[in-house]
């Protein structure tokens, strides 16, 4: 197990290499530059080159790219164009609201996904488990820009009853946040959710508890969802995982201080440190969630250790 | 069922906490708006005392990302500089003319000459009175600014400043700069304490001599300041007496416009200086808000490619097109038919204004369809119109003016940074976007200088540059207001740039708000802001 | 063993009956086909209901910002066109840029897929670090990047969303070949001694059909989705194209007052990624050998 561990994490170096040099090349070949961002009316072209070499921008691309892999193998994520402050520092500021915001956004989830997938389970083929799946699958349809903007009209103008974006009250700033966020991803883990549930449900031994008496409810609720609950707790961590990564609209929408939004922004400013190194930053925290996923499944699903040679990596086909 | 219980409640549990830790990381103490801020009376001398909320969050539609009050020179960062620094001198927007600030006395000995008299008793926020060496050090003792900053050019131009008593500074310009007394008003110009920044060379430009230090400077979401209680300001003739009674400020970074306005209407903001239009009718009706339309110093403009565009080398495609643009219906369309038209792109407040040009020009689609037969491509052509997103619609609009003689506007929309490449490229026909007025009259200097990076017409003249250039050395009055005069004449002729009208804000305030500023550049002053529960 | 007492009782219906039957039980599927049926429908003959011109970019300002009447179902935006041709029309755009980019999707990603799962090894290792690095790539981001990077054009704008495409197609086949490549009939096809390309192309890849039909289907919703996420970021079609995407961006400074101006958009998103979704899933439980009634 530690050497699965360890090659996964060694497996971080070449996407960490991957991505950067993604970022760099897409930016030396997008139009314009962030000192273009800079330039006023009084500026001759002498001084707007004076500019460009106080920021490194003059060196060619591979040039910058060497020195910032250079300086990353010391752990230095280099600093904003915009705003001149060590990438990292930046990162930190954000990450915690980001953070915040990915938790309650799964719970959102899970709270609407896991009666709709069980629910959709036990009435399976009925009208009941379509009505669960449109439910389900509507959450993935509602652009969520939209959705964000209505709720803060009905709850926050129409009626004071949450606050219009801003992170300033706690818990209650990120009940409509994570509504937006959540939603949009029922659709997956409730169909987790049901298959894992069908699964299990089929199982011979809910056969046998069923001949011993137990009554149906304790059968599904109890036995059935116990032995379901590791590929939904998986698949219920690679959305948490996923939170990560985007969400930048909601941010948006919302004014939420978030990591999503600072890398979009960063990309539009041309800001390539900013851009890269908060998006290194969230792929290793992604990896490292998916990481301690799989972990999990191996410490928890005695069957699955035996399967270990052939690690599942990615996406269950959900 | 228990087993189910429990592992959820665990959970749950656990969530919660890491919520309430992730939470409490980022906690200030705020009392959150919309409740009571504690009573603070205020010392007025005939008035009932009022309860005040100690703090105040103001909406703010851009991003703060330097805290250094010389560096960038935009709208975000010039109200950011308002609060927490002041200038050698103020410009008064309605009386269109300069005000002492930290400078009582000044003159224009020459060119290349100021002499100003300081103001005394000033105190920074450190304690230290503000005084002759500071402005020098403002001025001269930075070397950062020379490339750093947005007002780099200026900086540059200033051989050094000399001190003649405590109070007294005298500046020698390397060449001659008749704007140089207006452009002391711009928020850049800001005076630092020099043994702040001493001592302190990376965060001691914090020390300011206005009423509020800046606190907590978060880039892309808030900055923070607290009340400093023994600055001038609150002692300044011609504006409230007596020390606010808010105690702290914060001007929060909200990008979406409907989730800003949504904010000033659940009472969590103060102000919103930045309303979009397409709300005015929502927010005027809102009882408990009190809305302004404000005429900005800002200009709306059509930009043609005078150098490689389709309409460079063809006068009577540009007449057309001159002539088909419907500004009414664009003023109807995009400012609720508020705003001020204009006929030059010289900003109304802005030295040497004039307007007053035989050959009006005015919306004429026959006389437009005249010129577009006369035009090298009578039939039609295709002309490429560059925007940035929010000029967008307004790019809609155009396109379907000109398609009525035969102009067919291909709109490209693209980001700060592309459209500096796309100028420096040549790849327009035209661009549409606005541009910020300021009080100086040099201002549109950049319109025919091949040199410049942002003379996005690539418009050449060595006739009118050279305009320019006396113009700026020129202390006659008369006749650098001929000189303006002249060089508008020929643009309204020439036509590389068609003005429409100086865009309208609409700004407003929570009902018990007083004390703020919204100032026609886009750039409020929000000193003295306080609000009446 | 449950297979072959189920092909026993149907033996006398082909597979694509079969498939066809379990189908039409399938409410919400049925539902969505229809749904799906008429929008293609409507993006075929979008020219012949609405004259462009007039009725599509054709604008009023007098008219502008009218709530929804007999005259003008929708309403009329800022411009004062009509909304109701214009999200009919823009079915055209929505449909064909989804089908693009899945399309680009299939063209690369299965051969890509099929190659690492028939391959495995070194090729598999090292074909799955770039799709690995995209996914490092937050979904929405890399579009922006791209369009960044390319310019804002409608070809720019498949292109960025295909690339999501290659990766969810180039993975479901991954999966479906190392699921299918260790059966029995593909050693029979090497023992014969068929070529590993014939192999491949013969026997592997009509086997993972399945899984990549349904990817197809929820692969243009969330293309669809996507697309309307860049429009709304101002990096899809360039104007006066009435994209869906689009037109919410260009309604939502008008949502308060004039909430209609994105309602009808975002409900067009809506319903037709739902019928996609619909239809997808319905496929999935159709084609899945697995489930029995």
């Amino acid at each position: 197990m530690l050497k699965y561990t360890l090659k996964r994490i060694l497996l971080l170096i070449p996407t960490i290499i991957g991505i950067s040099l993604f970022i760099f090349l897409a930016m030396e070949a997008a139009s314009g530059d962030f000192v273009s961002t800079l330039i006023t009316e009084e500026m001759t072209d002498e001084e707007v080159h004076a500019l460009r070499a106080s920021y490194g921008l003059d060196k060619p691309v591979l040039e910058r790219y060497v020195d910032y892999m250079w300086n990353l193998l010391h752990g230095d994520l280099g600093t904003s164009y915009t705003s001149r402050m060590p990438v990292m520092e930046l990162f930190m500021q954000k990450i915690g609201n980001t953070t915040m915001l990915a938790v309650a956004s799964t719970i959102v989830c899970i709270l609407i996904s896991i009666p709709l997938g069980i629910f959709a389970a036990r009435h399976r083929g009925s009208i009941f488990d379509n009505i669960s799946n449109v439910l389900g699958v509507l959450g993935l349809s509602i652009p969520n820009f939209w959705l964000g903007l209505m709720l803060i009209v009905w709850f926050s103008v129409q009626r004071s009853w949450l606050p219009p974006g801003g992170n300033d009250d706690g818990i209650l700033s990120v009940i409509l946040p994570a509504i937006t966020v959540g939603t949009g991803h029922t659709a997956i883990l409730m169909r987790t959710t049901r298959s894992a549930m069908l699964d299990t449900l089929r199982q011979d031994y809910l056969r046998t508890a069923r001949a011993k008496g137990v009554s149906e409810r304790k059968v599904i609720n109890v036995h059935a969802l116990r032995n379901a609950m590791i590929p939904i707790l998986s698949v219920a961590l690679t959305q948490f995982a996923g939170c990560f990564g985007g969400a930048a609209l909601t941010e948006t929408v919302f004014g939420w201080p978030g990591v999503g939004k600072m890398v979009v922004d960063a990309v539009k400013q041309r800001d390539i440190p900013l851009a890269c190194g908060t998006l290194i930053m969230k792929c290793i925290i992604i990896s490292l969630i998916g990481l301690a996923t799989d972990l999990l499944y191996v410490v928890v699903d005695p069957r699955v250790k035996t399967q270990f040679a052939s690690a599942k990596r990615g996406k269950r086909n959900g | 069922m228990k087993n189910v219980k429990r592992t959820l409640s665990m959970v749950l549990a656990l969530i919660l906490a890491l919520t309430l830790l992730a939470g409490c990381g980022e906690q200030k103490e705020t009392t959150p708006a919309g409740t009571q801020g504690g009573n603070t009376p205020v010392e007025t001398t005939a008035e009932v005392a009022k309860n005040y909320k100690k703090k105040i969050v103001i909406g703010v539609a851009n991003p703060m990302t330097d805290d250094d009050p010389q560096g960038l020179y935009d709208n975000m960062h010039a109200t950011m500089v308002n609060l927490s620094h002041n200038q050698l001198l103020t410009y008064n927007f309605e009386k269109r003319e300069l005000e002492p600030e930290l400078a009582v006395e000044w003159k224009a000995e020459d060119a290349k000459t100021y002499w100003f008299k300081l103001r005394q008793g000033v105190k920074f926020s450190n304690g230290e009175e503000m005084k002759a060496e500071d402005v020098q050090f403002s001025f001269t003792g930075r070397e950062k600014l020379l490339t750093e900053s947005t007002q780099s050019a200026t900086f540059k131009k200033i051989e050094s400043v000399e001190i003649i008593n405590d109070y007294e500074v005298r500046f020698h310009l390397k060449t001659g700069d008749a704007d140089f007394l207006t452009r002391m008003y711009i928020q850049t110009f800001a005076i630092v304490s020099k043994k702040a920044c001493e001592a302190d060379p990376n965060k001691g430009y914090y020390v300011g001599t206005g009423g509020w230090k800046m606190t907590d400077f978060v880039p892309s979401d808030h900055v923070t300041y607290q009340r400093v209680d023994t600055s001038w300001v609150w002692d300044r003739d011609g504006y409230i007496k007596g020390i606010n009674p808010t105690e702290e400020l914060e001007l929060r970074y909200q990008p979406e416009a409907s989730t800003r306005t949504a904010a000033l209407e659940a009472k969590q903001i103060a102000a919103n200086a930045s309303i979009d239009m397409a709300e005015y009718d929502v927010v005027s009706a809102n009882k408990d808000l009190e809305i302004t339309l404000l005429p900005a110093e800002v200009l709306d403009y059509l930009i043609i490619n005078m150098n490689n565009g389709v309409a460079a080398k063809d006068d009577n495609l540009r007449l057309a097109i001159a002539y088909a643009l419907n500004i009414d219906e664009a003023n109807a369309f995009a400012q609720e038919g508020l705003a001020k038209k204009t006929l030059t792109i010289w900003g109304s407040s802005q030295y040497g204004y004039f307007d007053d040009f035989e050959n009006k020009l005015e919306f004429n689609l026959d006389k437009a369809k005249e010129y577009m037969s006369k035009s090298k491509n009578p039939s039609g052509v295709d002309f490429k119109l560059y925007v940035t997103n929010n000029y967008e619609p307004m790019a809609t609009l155009l396109q379907g003016q000109l398609k009525k003689i035969g102009v067919n506007v291909i709109v490209k929309q693209t980001d700060k940074a592309g459209m500096a490449e796309v100028v420096k490229n040549g790849e327009h026909d035209g661009i549409f976007m606005s541009i910020t007025l300021q009080a100086i009259g040099d201002r549109f200097h950049f319109v025919c200088n091949p040199n410049s990076a942002t003379n996005r017409a690539l418009y050449e003249n060595p006739e009118m540059l050279a305009k320019f250039d006396a113009a700026l050395q020129e202390v006659d009055d008369a006749k650098r207001k001929e000189l303006y005069k002249e060089i508008q004449i020929e643009l309204n002729e020439v036509k590389p740039y068609i003005p429409f009208f100086y865009e309208v804000l609409v700004v407003g305030k929570n009902k018990g708000v007083e004390g703020e500023q919204f100032l026609p550049d886009n750039k409020p002053d929000y000193t003295y802001i306080r609000w009446a529960e | 063993m449950g297979e072959n007492t189920v092909k026993k009782k149907n033996k006398n219906r082909t597979q694509g009956q079969e498939i066809w039957f379990r189908l039409r039980k399938n409410i919400g599927a049925m539902v969505g086909l229809t749904v799906v049926i008429l929008l293609i429908l409507t993006a075929v003959f979008a020219d012949v209901l609405f004259d462009y011109d007039t009725d599509v970019i054709g604008y009023e300002i007098s008219e502008r910002k009218q709530a929804p009447s007999a005259e003008h179902p929708f309403g009329t935006d800022d411009m004062g066109r009509d909304l109701f041709a214009r999200v009919l029309y823009g079915t055209r755009y929505s449909l064909s840029i989804g089908a693009a980019a899945v399309l680009i999707g299939i063209l690369v990603g299965v051969p890509y897929g099929a190659a690492c799962g028939y391959f495995g090894g070194k090729v598999d290792l090292y074909l799955m670090r770039f799709i690995d690095i995209i996914r490092a790539v937050p979904g929405l981001l890399m579009g922006i990047v791209i369009v960044s990077a390319l310019g804002q054009s409608t070809f720019n704008l498949i292109l960025a969303i295909s690339i999501g495409q290659i990766v969810s197609i180039a993975n479901i086949t991954r999966a479906s070949v190392l699921t299918v490549k260790n059966q029995e009939y593909v050693e029979s096809a090497r023992n014969i001694g068929l070529s590993e390309g014939r192999i491949i192309l013969k026997h592997i890849i009509p086997n993972c059909l399945s899984p990549i039909l349904v990817q197809v289907t929820l692969g243009v919703a969330s293309a669809i989705v996507s697309a309307s996420s860049l429009s709304f970021l101002g990096l899809g079609i360039p104007v006066p194209e009435p994209e869906w995407g689009a037109l919410l961006s260009a309604g939502r400074g008008f949502i308060r007052q004039y909430s209609y101006m994105t309602l009808f958009p975002g409900l067009a998103i809506m319903i037709t990624v739902l019928s996609l979704n619909l239809l997808g899933d319905g496929l999935r439980d159709a084609l899945d050998p697995k489930l029995r009634k």
